[in-house]
């Protein structure tokens, strides 16, 4: 029996994160072998590897066959967001997706830190600690790479482009009022909002970008409805079991 | 963003043992290496502690003043001859 029922309000929000985990890992591993350099294209990797590995750690307190809960659920059943349903096929798009993502998912996981749930505190606590270095690994990239005018007008029409898609990951899900209720996360997707664009005001004042972070969410608000990028990505990653549904992996 | 210097990745295991060279990349500056190493060389836990260098700041000998007159006998002692001598001298009581 999982540690928490996936239709409760809790097992609701935390498929929400573990969802998030997932699709943003899965589309960072579409790098591989392909990202613009060889050091970078094993680091990004290497990191999406870790975001499937907080979706694993997390589906695992909702679900006891997590290849079916993550792989093979009715969409509707999914709660992630636009944000990381979105397919980006751009580097620099992809770059600025890993920065805003990581500043926001330290924050998620800041929030879960003091947990109720002893079992969250864990997983939060090893994920922490990856977190810190994602973190510093895409905000050392974004500012090196504005450094040149170029690559700097490139990044800023990113930032400006994905900035309100962004926000979607502040969408929050019906069950959140009872994970903020009985402890097991701290803060609401609220309060985690403002921390998050206090974050990236810090980073773009500290680089210099004329951007003004305001979050007017672009797309859907509730998780309730999936991206139109998002059926093309999933057959992409059933492909190899599609073929065979009853084969033991 | 290009690489723009090769860097020398030596790592350290945890315990007495020595650094080691692991390899080499390429990066803007040393800050990115040292975060471009963790991934590259050790993602998986093989070093405790990581250093990298320029590869433009090491030093580098001439192989000629290396090789040059390389075979000296009168330098290498394995202990063979003396090891024969001290048998010698056994059989002989």
């Amino acid at each position: 029996m999982p540690l928490f029922d996936a239709s409760s309000g809790v097992g609701e929000f935390l498929t929400a994160f573990a969802d998030d985990e997932h699709l943003i890992g899965s589309h960072h591993a579409w790098w591989i072998g392909i990202a613009p350099f060889l050091e970078e294209d094993l680091a990004f990797c290497s990191i999406a590897q870790d975001e499937l590995g907080h979706a694993l750690a997390l589906y695992d307190l909702v679900t006891d066959d997590i290849d079916q809960f993550a792989l093979r659920r009715d969409r509707s059943a999914y709660r992630s967001c636009d944000f990381v349903e979105m397919v980006m096929p751009d580097w620099a798009d992809t770059l600025v997706r890993h920065w805003l993502y990581d500043t926001a998912e330290h924050l998620r996981w800041e929030a879960l830190a003091d947990s109720s749930s002893v079992e969250v505190r864990g997983i939060a606590a090893r994920a922490l600690t990856e977190e810190s270095f994602h973190v510093k690994h895409a905000r050392l990239m974004v500012s090196r790479s504005v450094q040149s005018e170029q690559a700097r007008n490139i990044v800023i029409d990113s930032l400006q482009r994905l900035l309100p898609h962004s926000a979607t990951m502040w969408a929050s899900v019906a069950g959140e009022a009872e994970a903020l209720t009985s402890g097991v996360t701290t803060m609401s997707s609220e309060q985690l909002a403002e921390q998050y664009a206090q974050a990236l005001r810090n980073d773009v004042n500290e680089w210099g970008l004329d951007v003004p972070i305001v979050l007017e969410p672009t797309g859907q608000s509730h998780r309730l409805e999936r991206h139109h990028d998002f059926d093309d990505f999933y057959a992409s990653l059933n492909l190899v079991m599609d073929l065979d549904p009853t084969a033991n992996w | 963003m290009t690489a723009s210097h090769i860097f020398e990745v030596f790592l350290k295991a945890e315990g007495k043992s020595e650094f080691r060279h692991a390899g080499s990349l390429g990066a803007a500056d040393r800050e990115m290496a040292l975060l471009l190493a963790r991934e590259c060389y050790s993602r998986r836990g093989e070093g405790h502690e990581i250093w990298v260098v320029r590869r433009d700041d090491i030093g580098v000998a001439d192989t000629r003043d290396l090789s040059a007159n390389f075979v000296k006998p009168h330098r290498m002692n394995d202990g063979k001859r003396v090891a024969e001598h001290r048998r010698s001298q056994r059989e002989d009581e």
